[in-house]
């Protein structure tokens, strides 16, 4: 497993697509922001948003159509003949992916702070960690899933727009959804994303009961993920 | 001994059926090539036989519970991990064994394979005979029993084939048993000992190159191929 972890997170972090999708288009979205927008209040927030999308794309989009590529090139086919066990190969991929997206989340977190003059105190950094880590590890596993719902990159499109565009919608991440109509609200306690930012703003406020409610969450949405990934994989 | 016994084997994919009764054995330090037109059911017949497609009928019985640890195989589409190196497929593909491939074995490998050079290279940007090899050195990783090769040749230019050929000489000279499906009758004339027929999912004929061309009264298997099919 350690193998698999460490040959995964080196060809992860080698990505170019990685730089650009990850890291450099949320950048450009906080330049926009920062000096195109006369007034920002609440950077934090703003920052954490962004971040929580960049995570979330790595995370659940990339990761969905790599897998869907391995996947038609038959790659899963040769795992299955050997004696490696599926549930040992996705934990072990899931995790490099998920420290890539951490890394990735990290970086823009500090350029932000860069851009937009403001700081986090060291106790929320350290909050921060293990939300993306659980959001992220939970993406991930949950693309294996949708991964098998897809024959083409065509429909892996479609699906995996499907899923992410309501979960960010759904969701506080940009905007407040207080004086949204009721079934938008209750969409929004059931949205996975929206829980990954919930544990974001409780870290920005140092808010450990709701912190741990995010996480706790979390937690159940990758064990969720887990069962659904390893019940529906395809070898082809 | 068999390595791997199937019996009265047929598979369908909705209506059609593509394997129609099959009665194929591999028996220990033989090498068994697989011949038959495009659509024969060749890759069929090798996903049955390593439990990759479910028969619908049938059995197959494998020499031990644990046959994955002892079987090596090289598919037709030669995949690798993409975004991983020659040496990174390589060491990917030994942990998948629980083999630590150290750094003297892993070259030790790569030379074996005439892939040194390239082993810092994109596997996946290799050309068709350097895939090819990679794909034979992955199979080969872990010292298998038995070596399972989906046309292994395909493709390639007279010196890739001939390159890929004595590779797979030098296996049956280690006394491993081999099955590996071709239209090259030349190749399988030099290394096979056993030779299938297969033909719209059926067997037509099975037997020692000698004693079919004996039996048919033919010179070589160009001349059976083309009599049987």
């Amino acid at each position: 497993m350690k193998k698999i972890f460490t040959l995964t997170l080196k060809t992860t972090m080698r990505d170019m697509y990685l730089l650009f999708w990850s890291i450099l288009l949320p950048v450009i979205g906080l330049v926009i922001v920062r000096y195109f927008f006369d007034h920002v209040s609440e950077s934090l927030y703003l920052i954490g948003g962004i971040v929580g999308v960049s995570v979330l794309m790595y995370a659940f989009m990339t990761t969905s159509f790599h897998i869907l590529s391995q996947r038609k090139r038959g790659v899963f086919q040769l795992l299955h003949i050997t004696p490696m066990p599926l549930w040992k190969y996705i934990v072990s991929t899931s995790m490099a992916r998920a420290i890539t997206a951490i890394l990735s989340g990290v970086c823009i977190i500090v350029i932000g702070l860069l851009m937009f003059q403001d700081r986090i105190s060291f106790k929320t950094f350290m909050l921060f960690i293990p939300v993306f880590f659980l959001a992220a590890i939970s993406y991930v596993i949950l693309s294996f899933f949708v991964s098998s719902l897809a024959k083409s990159e065509g429909q892996m499109s479609l699906v995996a727009n499907i899923i992410t565009m309501p979960m960010i919608f759904l969701s506080n991440a940009f905007y407040s959804l207080e004086s949204a109509p009721k079934m938008i609200q209750t969409l929004q306690v059931v949205n996975p994303y929206q829980w990954f930012i919930n544990g974001l703003h409780a870290a920005i406020n140092i808010d450990l009961s709701s912190y741990f409610i995010s996480m706790a969450l979390l937690i159940g949405f990758a064990l969720l993920s887990s069962l659904l990934a390893l019940g529906t994989f395809k070898y082809e | 001994m068999d390595l791997i016994k199937a019996t009265q084997l047929t598979k369908s994919f909705k209506e059609h059926q593509v394997i129609k009764c099959l009665n194929v054995k591999i028996e220990k330090g033989k090498t068994i090539a697989l011949i038959g037109p495009n659509g024969a059911g060749k890759s069929t017949t090798i996903g049955l036989l390593l439990g990759l497609i479910p028969p619908t009928s049938g059995t197959i019985n494998h020499w031990c519970e644990h046959f994955k640890e002892k079987v090596g195989v090289q598919l037709q589409a030669t995949p690798f991990f993409e975004g991983f190196t020659v040496e990174e497929n390589l060491q990917l593909f030994a942990s998948f064994y629980h083999i630590k491939l150290d750094q003297v074995k892993l070259e030790e490998k790569l030379k074996a394979f005439d892939l040194l050079a390239m082993r810092k290279k994109n596997a996946t940007h290799l050309s068709i005979g350097q895939q090819k090899r990679l794909a034979i050195a992955v199979t080969t990783l872990h010292n298998p029993e038995l070596v399972i090769l989906d046309e292994p040749t395909a493709g390639l230019d007279p010196q890739a084939q001939k390159k890929i050929r004595d590779m797979l000489l030098e296996l049956k000279g280690k006394g491993m048993t081999i099955m590996f499906s071709s239209h090259d009758m030349a190749e399988v004339t030099k290394i096979a000992d056993v030779v299938i027929f297969l033909s719209q999912g059926e067997i037509i004929a099975q037997g020692a190159p000698a004693d079919l061309l004996h039996a048919h009264n033919v010179d070589h298997l160009e001349a059976l191929f083309f009599q049987l099919i």
